[in-house]
């Protein structure tokens, strides 16, 4: 979710948001996670701490051995 | 005292089998009797599967009478975390969605446990499809902590850790995406291996989040997950993830030495959010390895902090992408909570999701740097005791805590760096409830990790057992 549709996020928004992206009816449980979820989403859309890489590949994951 | 048959360890019984002293018949009734008399009270188990158990141990008990004894396992009864697939015996991951659900093929992991010797005698019970830390699962129960009954084991392999710690089982096994095998192991006073990313196979194994998930052994000492580990672990061509690496004789290699060995504590993150009594028992215990020896050293890792966050993204988001199609089709059959998460992972983006894999990897070259100066990482198992059972917050140093965010926030370092992790017995707190410790190593070095922890095994008091029936 971008920052724009993060500005406007409601519970009710949310559920749209998801049925319209993963054709799915929130439950109850989850909009009631609301906050936890959002509180990611706007992290994940500000998190750039010092020495973030910006050209390690994503998904190559291996254990790094010394 | 002498001990009872099931309230033994298997580097003693082990001598004992091989010497026809004990016959793996009696043992795994002995087992079985305790499983009868406890499991209505801990709820520890999902299948208990006596009748194969004992044609099993009658088959171990002759071929050790022809002198074909296999080694350390051979007739010695474990139980199996209930996502582990086994040929012919139920495998529910703890859910609804797979509770008919009978494997024609055994995990590769149980497949080499069943080659050492091994006798399971059932499977265990767990969060629904391993997405929680209480274990109090919808469809089979919730697990109750074998130090204090009104209390969590810790999750998601609570039914095996409070099995081992109530002698309902030798050993068991578990799995560790977010501190599953770690947590309840901390909370119940058990031994808890997460090995290295790639070192023991995931075939067979029910999925929680592939870039995450490991399994591995859970015992009643250090020296027994050694010897389970051995057996465990090895490349297998049908894991992609596994990795061709030598396995040593883990448990030849332990010593009661950590002369000369470089312990790292980053304080802020290892006694920030953290109760007080935990904080106090993780400085003794550092305090005792100093003085057997070894060098605490104080260190900084830069991004520690975002850890729970990055683990968040990718395992709400990984496990959303598995159970994608049930959750549409069948979204009530999931409990609630294991359902809210796993639809919770839907809500992140492709960027999110690539972004949080970009940060892990940020959080890896920070690990890799710091074991340049250091031969193993020290933190608490968990930073609480066990909460008490339906608990959502609990108050650590005054400051209300979500308690599953709080289970979360000392595993999720290794998980998302891959590297091994074992939690050990600490002491217990003023209520009587287990204190973890940590240990982390680097990647491969199973075998640091395991002769740090026993080191501390041998020298600290040992645990009182738990006072049950």
């Amino acid at each position: 979710m971008g920052k724009e549709s993060e500005a406007t996020l409601t519970p009710e928004s949310l559920k749209t948001y998801v049925k319209g992206i993963a054709d799915l009816d929130l439950s109850q449980q989850a909009v009631g996670m609301y906050e936890l979820f959002t509180g990611l989403v706007t992290m994940m859309n500000t998190l750039r701490p010092d020495g973030y890489p910006e050209t390690f590949p994503a998904c190559t994951f291996r254990p790094i051995k010394e | 005292m002498s001990k009872e048959l099931h309230e033994m360890n298997i580097w003693q019984l082990a001598p004992k089998i091989k010497a026809r002293k004990i016959s793996p018949v009696e043992l795994t009734q002995a087992v079985l009797n305790q499983i009868e008399k406890l499991d209505p009270v801990l709820n520890a188990y999902i299948t208990v599967d006596a009748e194969g158990a004992l044609e099993a141990a009658r088959k171990a008990q002759g071929q050790i009478a022809r002198g074909k004894y296999q080694g350390p396992l051979h007739g010695i009864p474990i139980s199996l975390k209930d996502l582990y697939d086994t040929k012919g015996l139920l495998t529910t991951a703890g859910s609804k969605i797979m509770g008919d659900r009978i494997p024609d093929e055994d995990a590769t992991s149980v497949a080499k446990l069943r080659a050492a010797g091994v006798i399971i005698v059932g499977k265990t019970n767990l969060h629904e499809f391993a997405f929680g830390s209480t274990t109090q699962n919808p469809h089979f129960g919730g697990t109750r902590n074998p130090y204090h009954t009104d209390r969590i084991p810790g999750g998601s392999s609570g039914g095996s850790a409070a099995a081992v710690a109530a002698d309902m089982c030798i050993a068991s096994t578990g799995s560790d995406t977010g501190g599953s095998i770690r947590t309840p192991s901390a909370l119940c006073g058990t031994v808890g291996l997460k090995p290295t990313y790639g070192r023991v196979s995931l075939h067979g194994i029910v999925p929680l989040a592939w870039s995450l998930d490991h399994v591995g052994p859970m015992t009643k000492c250090v020296r027994d997950a050694a010897i389970m580990l051995s057996a465990m672990a090895g490349y297998d061509a049908k894991d992609p993830t596994s990795v061709h690496e030598k396995v040593p004789g883990f448990a030849r290699a332990l010593k009661n030495d950590v002369e000369k060995l470089r312990i790292g504590i980053d304080p802020s993150f290892c006694f920030g959010g953290v109760d007080d009594e935990v904080a106090a028992a993780i400085r003794d215990a550092l305090e005792l390895l100093e003085g057997l020896g070894a060098r605490v050293v104080e260190l900084t890792l830069p991004s520690i902090e975002l850890t729970s966050v990055v683990e968040s993204i990718i395992i709400t988001t990984e496990s959303a992408t598995y159970h994608e199609e049930n959750l549409r089709n069948r979204g009530a059959d999931y409990g609630e909570d294991v359902r809210g998460l796993l639809e919770g992972g839907s809500i992140f983006s492709a960027a999110h999701y690539i972004k949080a894999q970009r940060l892990r990897r940020m959080i890896q070259e920070e690990f890799a740097e710091a074991f340049r100066k250091i031969d193993i990482f020290a933190l608490p198992g968990a930073p609480i005791v066990a909460p008490p059972i339906g608990a959502e917050t609990v108050s650590i140093s005054g400051v209300e805590t979500d308690v599953s965010m709080a289970l979360l926030r000392f595993p999720c370092p290794s998980n998302l760096t891959g590297l091994p992790a074992i939690s050990i017995p600490c002491r217990l707190s003023r209520d009587g409830l287990p204190i973890g410790l940590q240990l982390v190593g680097r990647a491969f070095d199973e075998a640091t990790v395991l002769r740090t922890a026993y080191t501390f095994e041998a020298n600290a008091e040992p645990l009182p057992r738990p006072a049950l029936p």
